[in-house]
C-alpha cells in the first residue's frame, strides 16, 4: 500500500517542481525587461457615451511564438491611444480594442475568431494572427493590419497599414545608400524569403548593387560555419532576414566582421528589444528599416504625443527603452481614429462592416509623422510584378540605426525602392 | 564580393572549416559519449541525453548571469543537474527493467520531450547566448586559418576524454564490472559485482557529461531547449558509427560528421555549380549528413534476417481487434455532444481525431508489425503536401486530393520501409527518425517545394457540393473526421482480425519462425509500412486541409516523437486507444478542457507534453500495454462477473471434442482427415557449411522419401541444426545443394522454401507469443494470397482451423489450452504447440529440431506416434533431429550421424546403433544391455 502511494506521489512531485521552478524563475521584474514598460490601465470616459466601436486583435500574447517585449509594448501603447481618443470622445462614441490571446495554438486562434465574430467587433485590428484559422473563423474585414499574413495580403477586406515585404524590397536601397558595391543576404530557407529575395535582387540590381544570398536551413544551431562563409565572400554589406539573429551576429563577431567596419541591415521587426538586450554593443551600427519611427526620435511630433498619452496611461517610459512597435500598435489606432473621423457623425453612429470597408477605400493618403504614410485606394507597388497584387499600400520606409544598444533614427521616410537620405 | 566556385579541395579554407567542423563534432561527441557509456551499461539508447543536459546548462548559466553567482559555482550547480537528471534517468530506468528494450527507448523519448517542455516553462527566454566559459579569442593560426580559442580547447578536450573513458572501460575493474552487467546482470551479482550499483554510476557520468556537453554547447548555439534537444541527433548518428560500444570510433565519427558538415557548406556552392542547380536548393545539404550516415550505417550493418538466438525486442501487447459495440456507440454519443456543444470543442475534437487516425498508423506499423517508427507524423505531412500540391496545381476536388495524397504516401511508405528490411529494433527507430528529417529538411522547410509565402492554396473541402470549411463549419468538418476515424478504427480492426493481422504480429514476434511458414516478412513489413503511410496520410491530410493555405511545418521530427507517446498512452496496438492517446495531444480535447479549466494557464501545450510524458512512464510501471488494455481488462472482468451474477455457465466458445491422451495411431487412421498437397522427396548433396574457419557441416548427403521418417543424430556442435538451417534457407552453405522433388532450392529464400513444401519446428520452439495457441496454428493455415492482404481491411478472414489441425490439436492434447497464449504454458506444451504448427502447415516434408526435448514421457510418446502418424498416413517425410535415442530408433526409418560437422554414418537403427564410429562419437558403450526406452538409456549424447 505504502508502495503504491508513493509511486503515484513521484509523478506529482516530478509536476509540482516544474510548477515551482516556473514561478521561481519567471519573476523577473517587468520594469527590468528589455522593452522598459510598466502596464499601461484602460480609461473610461463616462461622458463618452454609446454603443462602443469594437475592434479585435489577433495575437499570440501566450506560448512559445509570443515576444514578450512587444506584446507588452503594442498592448500599453494601445491602451494608451484608445484612452486618448476615448478621453474626448473623438469618434462620439468609446472605442474599443480587445486583444484575444490565441495562446500560439491555431484553434486557440478559431476560438477568438469566432469571438470577435459574435461579440460585435466590427473588424480585425492590426495583428489579425498567426494562423489562418482565426481570420477564417472571424469572417470580419481587417483593418490596420500588418502586412505580413496571407490574410493581411490577398484578403480582399484587409488594409494593411505597413507591410514587412515594403522592408525586404528596401534592402536593395539601403546597400545603395550605403554606397556599397555589393550585399550578401543571410536568410533562412522558408518559402516567404525565397519568394520576395528575387524581388530585392531585381530592385538592388536596377541601383547598380550585385546582391547575393545565403540560404540557412531554419534549423541551423551552429553559426560559426556559416558566419565563415560570409567571411569567405567577403561582402561589403550584409543583409539579415533571420528570426533570431543573435547567434549569428555574434558569430560574425568572433570573425572579426562587425556592423561598425561591416554595414549590416535587417528589417526592424526582427531585431526585438530583447534581440537588442542580448546582443549589446555588438549591434551598434547596425541598420533597420521600419515603417514605424523609433519613439526615442523626440523631435517627432507624434512621438512626442505617444509618450505623452502612455504616460497618461500610466507607463513613465523613455522613449529610448522602447522599440518602434509602440509607434506602430499607437499610431495605427490614431490613424483608423484619422479615418472615422472624415465619415459624417451619423455615418460613425451606424457604422457596419460594410461602411467601415467603404470608409477604408474611400479614406485617401494618411499621413502621420510617426508611422510610413499609406493609402488604401493604391496599391504601393504596381510597377514590381511579385507584389503588384498584394494588399500593401505603403511603400515608404526609414532607417534606424542601433546606437548604445537603441534604436535611433538614421533617416526620414522616403520611397523603399530608392535610395535614402540619411541625416547628418 | 569573391566569386565563391571555384574553392581549391586543399586550401586554408578547407583547413579552417574542418577545424570548425572538428569543433561542432566535439560537442557532439560528448553527448555521443554518454549515449554510449548508458548503453554500454544498460543496453538503453538514452534520447533523452542532450535534453537532461541543457536542463544544467540552464541552471548554470541562469545562476551565472541572472542571479550572479560566481562561475565556478553555477558550473557546479549545473553539473550537479546534470548528475540528478542521471540519477532520475536511472530510477526511470530501473523501474521499467522488466521491460523490453523498446519500452526503455520510449520512455527516453518521454523523458525528452518533458525536459523540453519543463525548459520552455521555467526559462521562458530562449534567446539567450551566454558569454563561454573558456576563453574565446579567435586565434590566427596561419593565414587565413581562423579559429575561437574555446573551439580548440573543445577539441583537445574532447580527444583526451576519449582516452580516459577507454582506459576507464577497458583497462580497469569498474571498466570491466560494467561490460559484465551489460552482458548479464545476474552473472555479474554472482561474481560480486552490485548490478545495480554499477549501472547507477554510469548513469551518473553520462548525466555529468551531457550537462558538459550543454554547458558547453550553448554559448555556441544559443540556451534554447529545442536547438540544445537536437544536438542528440548526430550524436546518436556518431554513436551508432561507435556502434554503442567503441569511445574512440563515436569520437572519430562525431568529429567527422562535423567537419563534412562543414566542409559542405564550404563547397555547397561549387557543388551546386557542378550538379547544374541554384546554390539555394542544396541549403539542407550539410543537415543531411548525419542522416545519410545513420541510414548508411544502419543499412550496411544490418541483416535481411535476424540471426539464430537474435529476439525480437517486445513490444506491448496487440490488443485482439475486437470491435466492441457499446464503447463504440458511447464514444459516438459522447463526440456528437461535444461536436454540438461549443465550436471550439469541434475544433478541439478535429484535432483529437485527426491525431487519431496518424494514431492508428502507429499501430499498425509498430503495434502490429512491431517495426517502431518515429517518421509516421512525417509521412502524415508528405501526404498533406502530396494531396495539397495536387489539388493546387491539378485542380482536384478534395475528395480526389484525398485519395491522390493517400495514394503517394502509400507509395513512399514503400520506399521508408526499404531500411526496415535490413534493421530492427532500436536502430530501425533511430533510420526512422533520420528520414523524419530528411521529410522536413528536403520537403517541409523547402521554400521552393511548399508553395511561397502562401503555402500551397486550395480550395476549402468540400464533398459532392457539401460545404465543409473547418473554419466556417467546424460541426460539419469534426463529423467528417468522425467519419473518417471510425471508418480506419474499423480498417485496423480488421485487419488485427483476418489472417494479415496474424502475418504482421508473427513478423513482429519472430522473424525467422514467421518465415520458415512461408510468411514473406519482407512483404509484410512493406505492407505494413504502406498502409501506415495511407493511413497516416489521411489524418495528415484532413488536418492540414483545414486551412486553405496548407503549411507543412508543423510535421516536425518533435511530433513524430510526441506522437509515438500519445500512441504508447492509448496502446500501441490497441486501436480502440487511439483516441486516449489523441486527446493529449497539442490543441486537442485535453488543451480545449484545460483552458476551460484554467483560461490564465498559459503554454497549455508544454505542461500537457510533461503530462504526457509523466504518463507514459507510469503507464510502462503499471499497464504496459496502454489504456486500452486496463479498459478491456476491466470489461472482460465486469462481464464475468455479470455472467456469475447471471449465473451463466461458461461454455467454451467452439464444441471441443474431449482431449483424447494417446489418441494417436489408435486405429480409425481411415478415418482421419488427410493433408493434400505433393509429397516430395528431399535431398542433401555435399552440402558444406563454414563460419569463418570453422567448418560446421563438411560435405554432407543425405536423402529422404516421401513417407520416411529419417533421424539426424550427433553430439551437440555436429552440425544437425546447421543442416535444418541450410535445408530451410535460413543458412547459406559455401558449397553443395538442396533438392527438393529433384528441384534446386538452395537459392530459394526461407519463405518460398516453406511455401515450397519444407516446414520446420525449431529446437527453441519460436512460438508467436502475441497470438494465442489457435490464432499461432491459424498463421500456419493461413492462405498467402495476395489478396488476402487487401480483402482483411474489410472483410477479415475467420475462418477456423481445418479438420486436419483440430485433429492435431486432439492428438496433442491442446484442446484445453487452444485460447492461451504461450507465455502462460508449461514448456513441454508449448513444445507440442511448436510440432502441431510445423505439421498443419500443408508440409511436403517435415524437419523437426529437437521435438522431444523439455517433453515428459506421456508427450514424448505422443509426438514419436504423431511423427510416424505423418509418415504413414500422409507420406510426408519428416527429418528429426533429436537427442532423444529411443525416440529415434523406435520412430527413424533411417539414421544420419554426424560428428564434427562430417557424417559418420546412414543407414537402419539397427545398423547405426552397431556402427563403431556412431558408438564411439555419440552413443558411447551401452551402460545396459537392454533396449533404450529413453534418451538416457543408450549411452548419453554430448552435452
Amino acid at each position: 500500500m505504502l508502495t503504491r502511494r508513493s509511486t503515484a506521489r513521484a509523478p506529482l512531485a516530478a509536476i509540482l517542481v516544474v510548477a515551482c521552478l516556473v514561478a521561481a524563475c519567471s519573476s523577473k521584474d517587468e520594469g527590468t525587461q528589455a522593452g522598459g514598460g510598466g502596464t499601461a490601465t484602460p480609461k473610461t470616459n463616462p461622458d463618452c457615451k454609446g454603443e462602443p466601436l469594437k475592434f479585435t486583435s489577433i495575437a499570440s500574447t501566450s506560448g512559445p511564438l509570443t515576444v514578450p517585449s512587444l506584446v507588452r509594448e503594442g498592448r500599453n501603447a494601445s491602451i494608451a491611444a484608445v484612452n486618448a481618443v476615448n478621453a474626448e470622445c473623438a469618434l462620439g462614441r468609446p472605442l474599443e480594442i480587445d486583444i484575444c490571446d490565441d495562446k500560439s495554438d491555431p484553434n486557440q486562434a478559431a476560438a477568438c475568431g469566432r469571438k470577435a465574430n459574435s461579440d460585435g467587433s466590427l473588424a480585425l485590428f492590426g495583428s489579425s494572427g498567426g494562423f489562418d484559422t482565426g481570420t477564417t473563423a472571424a469572417k470580419l474585414p481587417g483593418v490596420m493590419t500588418a502586412g505580413g499574413t496571407v490574410f493581411d495580403l490577398t484578403d480582399p477586406r484587409s488594409f494593411s497599414s505597413n507591410s514587412g515585404l515594403t522592408l525586404v524590397v528596401g534592402s536593395g536601397s539601403v546597400a545603395t545608400t550605403l554606397k556599397v558595391k555589393d550585399n550578401l543576404t543571410v536568410a533562412v530557407d522558408t518559402a516567404a524569403t525565397r519568394s520576395f529575395i528575387e524581388t530585392a535582387k531585381q530592385l538592388a540590381n536596377a541601383n547598380g548593387i550585385k546582391l547575393d544570398t545565403l540560404f540557412v536551413p531554419p534549423d541551423t544551431t551552429d553559426w560559426a560555419p556559416v558566419a565563415a562563409q560570409v567571411s569567405q565572400r567577403k561582402p561589403s554589406s550584409i543583409g539579415l532576414i533571420l528570426p533570431s539573429p543573435v547567434p549569428f551576429i555574434n558569430a560574425l563577431d568572433a570573425e572579426g566582421i562587425t556592423p561598425k567596419d561591416v554595414p549590416v541591415f535587417t528589417a526592424v521587426t526582427l531585431v526585438s528589444p530583447e534581440v537588442l538586450d542580448k546582443l549589446g554593443t555588438k549591434a551598434d551600427g547596425m541598420y533597420l528599416l521600419t515603417q514605424q519611427a523609433p519613439p526615442s526620435d523626440s523631435s517627432n511630433p507624434g512621438v512626442e504625443q505617444m509618450l505623452k498619452e502612455l504616460k497618461d496611461a500610466g507607463v513613465d517610459a523613455n522613449g529610448a527603452d522602447l522599440s518602434p512597435a509602440s509607434t506602430g500598435a499607437w499610431a495605427n489606432v490614431h490613424a483608423l481614429v484619422d479615418i472615422l473621423k472624415k465619415l459624417p457623425r451619423s455615418e460613425i453612429a451606424s457604422l457596419d462592416q460594410a461602411k467601415l470597408v467603404d470608409a477604408m477605400k474611400d479614406a485617401g493618403p494618411v499621413d502621420r509623422p510617426e508611422i510610413a504614410p499609406f493609402d488604401f485606394s493604391k496599391p504601393a507597388f504596381p510597377d514590381i510584378p511579385a507584389l503588384a497584387s498584394l494588399r500593401i499600400y505603403s511603400r515608404d520606409a526609414m532607417l534606424v540605426q542601433v546606437k548604445d544598444g537603441k534604436y535611433v533614427r538614421a533617416s526620414d521616410f522616403s520611397d523603399a525602392t530608392q535610395p535614402f537620405k540619411l541625416d547628418q | 564580393m569573391t566569386v565563391i566556385v571555384g574553392t581549391a579541395l586543399f586550401s586554408q579554407a578547407t583547413v579552417r572549416f574542418a577545424l570548425l567542423g572538428f569543433a561542432t563534432g566535439s560537442l557532439t561527441a560528448l553527448v555521443a559519449l554518454s549515449i554510449v557509456i548508458v548503453y554500454r551499461a544498460s543496453g538503453v539508447l538514452n534520447f533523452a541525453a542532450a535534453a537532461l543536459g541543457a536542463v544544467g546548462a540552464f541552471v548554470c548559466y541562469g545562476l551565472r548571469d541572472d542571479r550572479g553567482v560566481a562561475t565556478p559555482v553555477a558550473v557546479a550547480a549545473g553539473l550537479a543537474v546534470g548528475v540528478l537528471l542521471g540519477i532520475v534517468t536511472y530510477a526511470v530506468m530501473a523501474a521499467l527493467r522488466r521491460s523490453s528494450l523498446l519500452v526503455r527507448l520510449i520512455a527516453t523519448l518521454a523523458l525528452l520531450s518533458s525536459a523540453q517542455s519543463a525548459m520552455i516553462l521555467i526559462w521562458p527566454d530562449q534567446l539567450n547566448q551566454p558569454a563561454s566559459l573558456l576563453p574565446d579569442r579567435t586565434l590566427v593560426l596561419a593565414g587565413d586559418i581562423r579559429i575561437g580559442e574555446d573551439r580548440l580547447i573543445l577539441i583537445g578536450a574532447v580527444l583526451v576524454l576519449a582516452v580516459v573513458l577507454w582506459a576507464v572501460y577497458s583497462k580497469t575493474l569498474f571498466g570491466l564490472a560494467t561490460s559484465a552487467v551489460s552482458e548479464d546482470r545476474r552473472v555479474a551479482s554472482i561474481a560480486g559485482w552490485g548490478a545495480a550499483r554499477i549501472e547507477f554510476v554510469n548513469f551518473v557520468v553520462a548525466g555529468l557529461l551531457s550537462a558538459l556537453a550543454a554547458i558547453l554547447l550553448a554559448p555556441i548555439v544559443t540556451l534554447n531547449a529545442a536547438v540544445l534537444s537536437v544536438a542528440v541527433l548526430p550524436a546518436l548518428a556518431a554513436a551508432l558509427v561507435g556502434r554503442f560500444s567503441s569511445f574512440a570510433a563515436t569520437v572519430a565519427a562525431a568529429l567527422a560528421i562535423g567537419a563534412l558538415q562543414s566542409e559542405l557548406a564550404l563547397f555547397q556552392p561549387d557543388i551546386a555549380h557542378a550538379l547544374g542547380v541554384s546554390d539555394a536548393s542544396l541549403t539542407g545539404l550539410p543537415h543531411a549528413v548525419p542522416l545519410l550516415i545513420i541510414l548508411l550505417v544502419a543499412v550496411m550493418s544490418g541483416r535481411v534476417r535476424p540471426a539464430r538466438g537474435e529476439n525480437a525486442a517486445r513490444l506491448p501487447l496487440p490488443g485482439s481487434g475486437r470491435v466492441a459495440r457499446i464503447p463504440l456507440a458511447l464514444a459516438l454519443v459522447v463526440a456528437a455532444v461535444l461536436i454540438l456543444s461549443a465550436q471550439s470543442y469541434a475544433d478541439a475534437l478535429i484535432t483529437t481525431l485527426g491525431t487519431g487516425i496518424i494514431i492508428a498508423s502507429v499501430v499498425v506499423v509498430s503495434g502490429y508489425a512491431g517495426q517502431l517508427s518515429l517518421c509516421q507524423y512525417a509521412l502524415a505531412g508528405f501526404g498533406a503536401w502530396a494531396a495539397a500540391r495536387s489539388a493546387n496545381s491539378l485542380d482536384l476536388p478534395f475528395p480526389a486530393a484525398v485519395l491522390l495524397g493517400i495514394a503517394v504516401a502509400t507509395a513512399v511508405g514503400v520506399l521508408v520501409a526499404l531500411p526496415a528490411l535490413r534493421t530492427r529494433g532500436v536502430t530501425l527507430a533511430i533510420v526512422t527518425l533520420a528520414l523524419s528529417l530528411v521529410f522536413t529538411s528536403l520537403i517541409f522547410q523547402n521554400g521552393s517545394m511548399t508553395g511561397g509565402f502562401e503555402g500551397i492554396v486550395v480550395r476549402s473541402p468540400e464533398i459532392l457540393g457539401y460545404e465543409l470549411d473547418p473554419a466556417v463549419h467546424p460541426q460539419r468538418y469534426a463529423g467528417l473526421m468522425v467519419i473518417a476515424l471510425v471508418a480506419v478504427s474499423l480498417m485496423v480492426a480488421n485487419l488485427r482480425r483476418g489472417a494479415t493481422g496474424r502475418k504482421l504480429i508473427a513478423v513482429r514476434s519472430n522473424e525467422r519462425a514467421a518465415a520458415a511458414l512461408g510468411i514473406s516478412v519482407v512483404g509484410v513489413k512493406l505492407y505494413a509500412f504502406a498502409v501506415g503511410a495511407g493511413v497516416a496520410a489521411l489524418g495528415g491530410i484532413l488536418l492540414a486541409f483545414r486551412q486553405t493555405n496548407v503549411q507543412f511545418a508543423a510535421f516536425d521530427v518533435f511530433g513524430s516523437i510526441l506522437l509515438v507517446q500519445y500512441a504508447v498512452i492509448g496502446g500501441i496496438g490497441w486501436i480502440s486507444g487511439v483516441l486516449a492517446g489523441a486527446a493529449a495531444a497539442p490543441g486537442a480535447i485535453a488543451a480545449q478542457v484545460t483552458n476551460d479549466l484554467f483560461p490564465g494557464l498559459t503554454n497549455v501545450a508544454a505542461w500537457l507534453t510533461i503530462f504526457a510524458a509523466v504518463g507514459v512512464v507510469q503507464l510502462f510501471r503499471r499497464a504496459p500495454d496502454g489504456v486500452a488494455s486496463i479498459w478491456a481488462e476491466s470489461a472482460l472482468r465486469f462481464r464475468e462477473r455479470l455472467g456469475r451474477a447471471r449465473g451463466a455457465a461458461t461454455a467454451p466458445a467452439t464444441a471441443a471434442p474431449a482431449a483424447s491422451e494417446g489418441a494417436v495411431g489408435d486405429g480409425g487412421a481411415t478415418e482421419r482427415p488427410r493433408l493434400s498437397g505433393p509429397r516430395y522427396e528431399l535431398e542433401v548433396r555435399d552440402i558444406t557449411v563454414r563460419f569463418g574457419g570453422v567448418t560446421a557441416v563438411d560435405e554432407v548427403s543425405f536423402a529422404m522419401s516421401p513417407g520416411e521418417v529419417v533421424g539426424l543424430i550427433g553430439p551437440n556442435g555436429a552440425g544437425k541444426t546447421t543442416l535444418l538451417d541450410v535445408i530451410s534457407g535460413f543458412t547459406r552453405q559455401q558449397s553443395g545443394v538442396v533438392l527438393l522433388d529433384g528441384v534446386d532450392v538452395s537459392r530459394w529464400t526461407p519463405e518460398r522454401r516453406a511455401r515450397g513444401g519444407i516446414a520446420r519446428s525449431w529446437q527453441s520452439v519460436e512460438l508467436f507469443e502475441e497470438l494465442t495457441v489457435r490464432d499461432n496454428l491459424r498463421v500456419a493455415e493461413d492462405t498467402r494470397a495476395r489478396r488476402q492482404y487487401l480483402r482483411d481491411l474489410v472483410v477479415p478472414d475467420r475462418r477456423s482451423l481445418s479438420a486436419f489441425a483440430e485433429s492435431v490439436v486432439d492428438d496433442l492434447g491442446l484442446r484445453d489450452v487452444i485460447d492461451e497464449r504461450p507465455a502462460t504454458l508449461p514448456h513441454g506444451v508449448i513444445k507440442l504447440v511448436g510440432i502441431a504448427r510445423t505439421i498443419i502447415s500443408g508440409p511436403a516434408v517435415v524437419l523437426l529440431d529437437e521435438p522431444a526435448a523439455g517433453l515428459d514421457d506421456r508427450e514424448r510418446k505422443e509426438v514419436a506416434a504423431l511423427i510416424r502418424q505423418i509418415a504413414d498416413h500422409h507420406g510426408i517425410g519428416v527429418v528429426v533431429v533429436e537427442h532423444d535415442m529411443a525416440l529415434i530408433l523406435n520412430t527413424c526409418d533411417r539414421i544420419v550421424v554426424l560428428d564434427f560437422g562430417g557424417k559418420i554414418a546412414d543407414g537402419t537403427p539397427g545398423e547405426v546403433r552397431s556402427d563403431d564410429r556412431v558408438v564411439k562419437a555419440y552413443l558411447g558403450e551401452p551402460t545396459d544391455a537392454a533396449a533404450p526406452t529413453g534418451s538416457a538409456a543408450v549411452g548419453s549424447p554430448a552435452s
